[in-house]
């Protein structure tokens, strides 16, 4: 019996390392990418719901089993715990807007004091470019409408911006040097008169319909936009994500979010960097604490 | 194997199993104190609270059990 038990209490303390060994396996992300989802039928341990609670209703349910949450006021946060930084997040969004022209999503910066709130801003859609019946081109995540087709492609026109022409940016910023007359590029905002615009250029794709009006009561749409995530944008081992709607409270439009998926990215760890980001990821967690601690 | 020598295995292999999970949680609850999330993201600690608090109970049990039995 002594000789049972001595291999059974080997087998439960290296059954109790393996499993620690488990943990710090799947904290340290060996493969480089981590793959996120939130149903809002499902409580996910990683995404939060929207908030704050009083922007935002309870979470609902749909005739085709879809769960939403819709959004009144603007603008609303969610969060996503994270173990570790990374380099990239990828985020997807499955959404249903009605009327609201201009939705936004962003990724907050690292607060360096509490009333700091800095973003990086992606377009997740523009129904005023959308509607336009100019001649468009898109070309990876920029999209360049034309009034009169002038150019055939993107990078013609970012190379050759015309200085006859006025042109209008929005999320996008050219290079110094491709401007010629500065008076003749602006910032699009809801007021510019686009009849006195020639161009427009945005770092934008639309959205795409995944479900229509006629299988469900709505039609949702997804956009996928990508941020740099580094150490710059981890707020208390998370990301944390603004969706902004300019407008939306004052129109009283509404936006329902049915789904949040988010690819985060870093570089893989092999044999050779094991170590090295081992030990990375411990001095960090070190340090972490010696701030908590402060 | 006579019922005294099993009652005494039982009780051995779950003591074992309470002390090793036992202490695998508290160094697990302050491992997610100092970095949240570093169990909580991928594992629930309901399940390794239940394997001590079962073996906890069985392991008395059958001390109990093998006690009684001493003393009968």
């Amino acid at each position: 019996m002594k000789n049972i038990l001595k291999i059974y209490r080997c087998l439960l303390i290296l059954g109790a390392l393996a499993f620690l060994v488990w943990l710090l396996h799947k904290n340290i992300i060996v493969q480089g990418q981590l793959f996120l989802t939130k149903d809002f039928c499902f409580p996910s341990r990683f995404i939060s719901d929207l908030y704050p609670e009083e922007r935002v209703g309870d979470v609902e349910e749909d005739d085709a089993g879809n769960c939403f949450q819709r959004i009144f006021v603007e603008p609303v946060y969610f969060k996503v715990k994270v173990p570790r930084t990374f380099a990239r997040a990828k985020v997807k969004i499955t959404y249903a807007n009605p009327q609201q022209p201009i939705f936004q999503f962003g990724l907050m910066k690292k607060k360096e004091y509490p009333l700091d709130w800095r973003f990086s801003l992606r377009l997740l859609e523009n129904k005023i470019f959308d509607d336009l019946s100019w001649h468009r081109l898109t070309e990876q995540d920029v999209s360049l409408w034309q009034k009169k087709k002038r150019f055939e492609n993107i990078y013609e026109f970012v190379n050759d911006v015309p200085d006859d022409q006025k042109t209008v940016t929005f999320f996008y910023q050219f290079s110094p040097e491709a401007v010629k007359d500065k008076t003749k590029v602006v910032e699009w905002n809801a007021e510019t008169n686009l009849n006195y615009v020639d161009y427009i250029i945005a770092r934008y794709q639309s959205p795409e319909v995944v479900a229509s009006r006629a299988l469900t009561q709505e039609v949702w749409q997804e956009n996928e936009v990508e941020f740099f995530a580094g150490d710059e944008h981890m707020n208390d081992h998370s990301l944390e994500f603004i969706v902004s709607a300019p407008g939306l409270t004052n129109n009283r439009y509404e936006v329902k979010i049915r789904k949040i998926e988010v690819e985060l990215s870093r570089t893989p760890t092999d044999w050779s960097t094991f170590f090295i980001d081992i030990n990375n990821y411990f001095l960090k967690k070190l340090r972490n604490v010696r701030e908590k601690l402060q | 194997m006579s019922e005294k020598n099993s009652n005494k295995l039982i009780y051995y292999l779950f003591r074992d199993l309470f002390f090793v999970s036992g202490f695998c949680l508290l160094l697990l609850l302050v491992i997610e104190d100092i970095q949240p999330g570093f169990v909580s993201f991928w594992f629930d600690f309901k399940y390794l609270l239940m394997i001590v608090v079962i073996s906890g109970i069985v392991a008395g049990v059958a001390s109990f059990k093998k006690n009684g039995r001493i003393n009968n």
